[in-house]
């Protein structure tokens, strides 16, 4: 998929993942992840909208405990990926109600994708949630570095 | 280096822009300047004053001398006169400017005479023009009088003319920064009229000073300064004007330096102060060597010292010409006046004075024979000549021993003809006889043999032609002297002769080398092809300095690449030779055998300069280090390729400039093709419509209402194409105006119309304060319709879409959300691309609404996008720039 580029395994940095998160409910997950990038105050918030705008319109939530909350935004300049598990699970149906996720995918990616990265790399996630046991391998990883293991796997 | 003609040199401008900034800032000051008192200045001041309080101008008269002259005080009244200031000094009365009264009254115009005036101890400023120039800040117009004896850089000048010496002075950054200067000019002639009829105010205490201060010499020699003083001011602010408006062409250069270098090691220093001298000039300079016979005796390092020279003067911006001449001063100022010099520069000389009471001063005779030029003599120091590789000297001309032989053949010719008349014809005339043979050895041979011809002449005169014959015995001692004479006769010819041959030969080399240049011009003038400018340089390089030429050139990735001629294969150079040819083409300098630099490559390599930068590297290879050892050869190796190098970037550019015009006009073809034939399709469009909509009022349930669904689409499409191909060509079209976001998004809501909304909800999500955005109205109402369209297309009748914009900074993004199917992954990066099937995944082609608007939004500086997948619901967003940035800072 993503030939000869970077791969998803190649995106994450140790501080963008969190093997425990804290939040209970899907609006605060997200932003616990987006927490990661360190963004100012207001492109945090503008950011959160932008997410938050998008699962509206209807839950990234792909099967097998995963979610891909996900905004194009012009305040990144290159794709950004964040990761965050919950043993307890978090509701991130679009009422908030009927789904469970354990597996939060956070994209930040820039409108124009200068390096064609954004697409593929969730594509890749995207058949996680139908077509691979990585799922059930991500909930049994107890350090970063397994996780980062894990995704090396994935094609 | 000077800045390219016709462009403005931005150091200039700058410094206009913030004398214009400060001008708007500060007040104006007017200077009427005189060579003398006396010359009219204060009622010059006054006159100008009267027009400007006629023009409505608010004039008060700050200080005014009139020293009782009746026709300046009738020229005073009228106006308000600031009273003075009293001050008690010494017990003397003084009445003063008053400076505060005059910030206080704050008039549009302060007439203030003498600007070196001394104020009294205890005021606030030492000199009156400290008040002016506090005046000035305050933004008041100030008129100001000052005699040219107050200038301070010319002060001293005047003591020396007049043998006065003027105590108060005007530093002259005072009269640079004046607005406006004028000169009141006043013959002496009439000046010593008007002193002699007592119209001229002289203080007593002064009296006898100025009684030898205004005679007519000095009034002669003060006018001239001040005419020149105000001449120059002139000048610089043409100068000004002229750098800062990049004008070339309209005012002719005023000054033009020639510096004459020679072998000295200070000759580097010499360029470049005079560089900095034409940079301050604004003056084209020229540099000049003199090559006399003598030249050819310097040792090899004292000839690399010149070339190097003029090397570095081409470098610096100067023109360099050589010229052949025996005589240095002369050639110098022949060169001068053909060529409108105005000044030479020469440097100092280190020469002894014994050898220049013995051959006279060069110099001195410049001097005396330049008439108007300026001559600058500047003190060159001695720069770090990098001693560099010892270069050894030069081999010597080797003559070959068959031309001794053939002078010893041409004197015993010539003792045969002189033994068969030496019975008939008188000793004298014999000596005759081997002096032109001497001449003719000299003239042909050069100095060896001329000397052994010397030689054998007399022992030849000796032993046949004087008695007793077949001896170098000499019966009569008198033939002694004429031995040493013809000896002496003998070598001087030969030297004159020798040094005859060898101007000949260097001047006849380089008629070679210019004729070769000129024909190497000549040829590269006339293309502009790639190819062709470096046949060309190949050919003239192989014919001038007979090497096969290497010429590498840069790929797209900066790496060198052998050019390969049309007729020969690219030579082939080993990875070794390449990282040379590469090292010279990074760092823009020679390298290679007989250099410093890499000199165990096998080629010798030197950088194509050209004005933009390195444009590739010239290499002979296999020439051995000795090859270009001649820093002549090198210095016109080098003249070579930088011409060959301009044609290079010539032709590059020219190449460019072909491309660029070839894709626009298939733009545009294209662009008019389009239009062409959507314009072509509409017309059976309408008539089909048309014959439909007839058949359609016959049979409502027939297939013709399917027809006439599919007729309206292709309306559509054909409007859309039209439109996309205009928007293409016509990028400039833009009416960008300032647009309310929100009344704008409302509208674009409210143009849907309630059919086309039908169940759907339609949200509008606006943050309290949005910015303005400057875009072209019509245009964006076509993105957001085409957004809005296709949201309710993707929701198919019921679901929501929500509208929403949010300020970040300079630009304002506006997303449509929808909930419906969402948009597959790997569609997603060609929903804005032409025909490609719907995002909806709909059937039907996609029509041009999204290219269309992307093309919109790229004319006005903005991105567009879509979010979505996986899984349902998408959103499209673009972003366009606001009219005014700084409304959202705390919007968030």
């Amino acid at each position: 998929m993503s030939e000869g580029g970077r791969r998803l395994v190649d995106c994450f940095a140790p501080a963008q993942i969190r093997l425990d998160l804290a939040a209970t409910t899907k609006a605060d997950a997200i932003a616990e992840l987006l927490a990661a990038f360190e963004l100012s105050p207001r492109d945090h918030s503008a950011t959160m909208r932008a997410i938050l705008r998008r699962e509206a319109m209807g839950s990234t939530a792909i099967g097998r405990g995963i979610a891909v909350p996900h905004a194009r935004t012009p305040l990144v300049s290159q794709l950004r990926v964040a990761f965050g598990r919950s043993v307890r699970g978090i509701p991130f149906g679009t009422n908030d109600d009927d789904i469970l996720v354990h597996h939060v995918f956070l994209f930040l990616a820039p409108p124009v994708d200068v390096s064609n990265e954004y697409l593929p790399m969730l594509g890749q996630v995207a058949r996680l949630g139908t077509e691979s046991d990585t799922a059930e391998r991500l909930a049994g990883v107890t350090t970063v570095a397994e996780f980062l293991a894990v995704l090396d796997e994935v094609r | 280096m000077m800045p390219a003609p016709g462009r403005p040199d931005p150091d200039a401008l700058l410094a206009q822009v913030q004398r214009d900034a400060a001008d708007r800032a500060r007040g104006r000051l007017k200077i009427f300047f005189g060579a003398t008192a006396g010359v009219g200045k204060t009622y010059a001041m006054l006159e100008e004053a009267h027009r400007r309080r006629e023009e409505g101008i608010d004039v008060v008269a700050g200080v005014v001398e009139t020293h009782g002259r009746r026709e300046t005080e009738a020229l005073l009244e009228g106006f308000e006169v600031l009273p003075r200031r009293r001050v008690e000094y010494r017990n003397v009365r003084l009445a003063e400017f008053d400076l505060d009264g005059a910030l206080a009254r704050h008039p549009g115009l302060l007439l203030v005479d003498e600007l070196a005036h001394t104020n009294a101890p205890g005021s606030r400023h030492a000199k009156r023009w400290q008040d002016v120039e506090e005046l000035l800040d305050a933004r008041i117009d100030v008129y100001a009088t000052v005699n040219v004896q107050h200038v301070e850089s010319l002060n001293d000048v005047v003591a020396r003319i007049t043998h006065v010496q003027v105590r108060e002075t005007v530093p002259d950054a005072v009269l640079e920064e004046a607005d406006e200067i004028e000169l009141i000019d006043l013959p002496p002639e009439e000046l010593l009229q008007r002193l002699a009829e007592g119209k001229v105010y002289i203080a007593p205490q002064a009296r006898r000073a100025t009684e030898h201060f205004f005679r007519k010499g000095n009034l002669i020699a003060l006018r001239q300064l001040a005419l020149r003083m105000a001449a120059d001011r002139v000048e610089a602010q043409v100068r000004t004007y002229r750098r800062a408006h990049g004008v070339a062409e309209i005012w002719p250069v005023t000054d033009r330096i020639l510096v004459a270098v020679g072998p000295t090691p200070g000759a580097a220093s010499l360029v470049r102060a005079a560089k900095r001298m034409a940079d301050r000039l604004a003056a084209d300079w020229t540099v000049l060597f003199v090559e006399t016979p003598d030249v050819a005796h310097w040792p090899a390092a004292t000839r690399a010292r010149v070339w190097e020279t003029l090397r570095l003067a081409d470098t610096l911006g100067a023109s360099t010409v050589t010229i052949t001449g025996t005589d240095t001063g002369r050639e110098v100022l022949n060169y001068a006046r053909t060529n409108n010099v105005s000044r030479i520069v020469l440097g100092k000389p280190h020469r002894s004075r014994w050898r220049e009471l013995l051959v006279g001063s060069r110099i001195d005779r410049v001097i005396r024979e330049s008439g108007e030029m300026d001559v600058h003599l500047i003190a060159g120091t001695p720069e770090d000549a990098p001693p560099g590789p010892a270069r050894p000297a030069a081999p010597r001309e080797q003559t070959p021993w068959p031309v001794y032989a053939r002078v010893v053949g041409i004197m015993v010719l010539l003792t045969v003809v002189a033994v068969a008349l030496r019975e008939r014809v008188s000793p004298a005339n014999l000596v005759m006889l081997y002096q032109v043979g001497v001449l003719v050895v000299a003239v042909r041979h050069g100095r060896g043999p001329a000397v052994l011809a010397a030689f054998l002449s007399v022992a030849a005169f000796d032993w046949f032609t004087v008695p007793p014959y077949n001896t170098f015995a000499v019966a009569d001692t008198e033939y002694l002297l004429t031995f040493a004479v013809m000896l002496g006769v003998a070598l001087t010819i030969s030297g004159l002769a020798v040094r005859l041959r060898e101007q000949v030969l260097r001047s006849r080399a380089r008629e070679h080398r210019t004729a070769a240049l000129y024909e190497l011009s000549r040829d590269l003038i006339e293309t502009t092809d790639l190819d062709q400018v470096l046949a060309i340089a190949s050919r003239q390089l192989r014919a001038v300095f007979g090497l096969d030429p290497l010429i590498l050139l840069p790929d797209a990735a900066g790496r060198l690449v052998p050019w390969q001629g049309t007729a020969v294969a690219a030579p082939i150079v080993s990875p070794q030779e390449l990282r040379v040819a590469q090292w010279v083409f990074d760092h823009d300098e020679r390298a290679g055998t007989g250099t410093a630099t890499l000199p165990a490559a096998t080629g010798f390599y030197l950088p194509l300069s050209a004005p933009t930068g390195t444009v590739g590297v010239f290499g002979a290879l296999g020439v051995g280090p000795d090859r270009f050892r001649d820093p002549e050869q090198v210095h016109l190796l080098e003249t070579f390729l930088h011409r060959v190098a301009g044609a290079v970037e010539r032709s590059r550019l020219a190449a460019e400039g072909r491309r660029a015009r070839e894709l626009r006009e298939m733009d545009r073809l294209k662009a008019e093709f389009v239009a062409a034939a959507s314009h072509e399709l509409r017309a059976p469009l309408a008539s089909l419509e048309r014959a439909l909509e007839r058949l359609h009022g016959t049979a409502p349930e027939s297939p013709v209402a399917a027809a006439t669904e599919e007729i309206a689409r292709l309306n559509r499409l054909v409007d859309d194409l039209f439109d996309l191909a205009r928007l293409e060509a016509d990028r400039v079209g833009m009416e960008p105006v300032e647009i309310d976001l929100a009344t704008f998004l409302r509208d674009g809501i409210d143009r849907l119309g309630s059919a086309r909304i039908g169940a759907v909800t339609i949200a509008l999500d606006l943050p309290d304060r949005l910015p303005t955005i400057a875009a072209d109205r019509d245009r964006l109402a076509r993105v957001l319709d085409t957004l809005l369209r296709n949201a309710l297309g993707r929701v198919d009748g019921a679901g929501r879409v929500v509208v929403s914009a949010d300020g970040f900074g300079r630009f304002v993004q506006v997303s449509v959300a929808d909930d419906g199917a969402g948009i597959a992954i790997e569609d997603q990066a060609r929903v804005f691309d032409r025909f490609v099937p719907r995002p909806d995944g709909g059937v039907g082609g996609g029509g041009l609404g999204l290219p269309i608007a992307r093309e919109i939004v790229r004319t006005h500086g903005g991105a567009i996008w879509v979010d979505s997948g996986p899984g349902p619901g998408a959103v499209f967003s673009f972003t366009v720039p606001v009219a005014t940035a700084d409304e959202m800072e705390d919007g968030e």
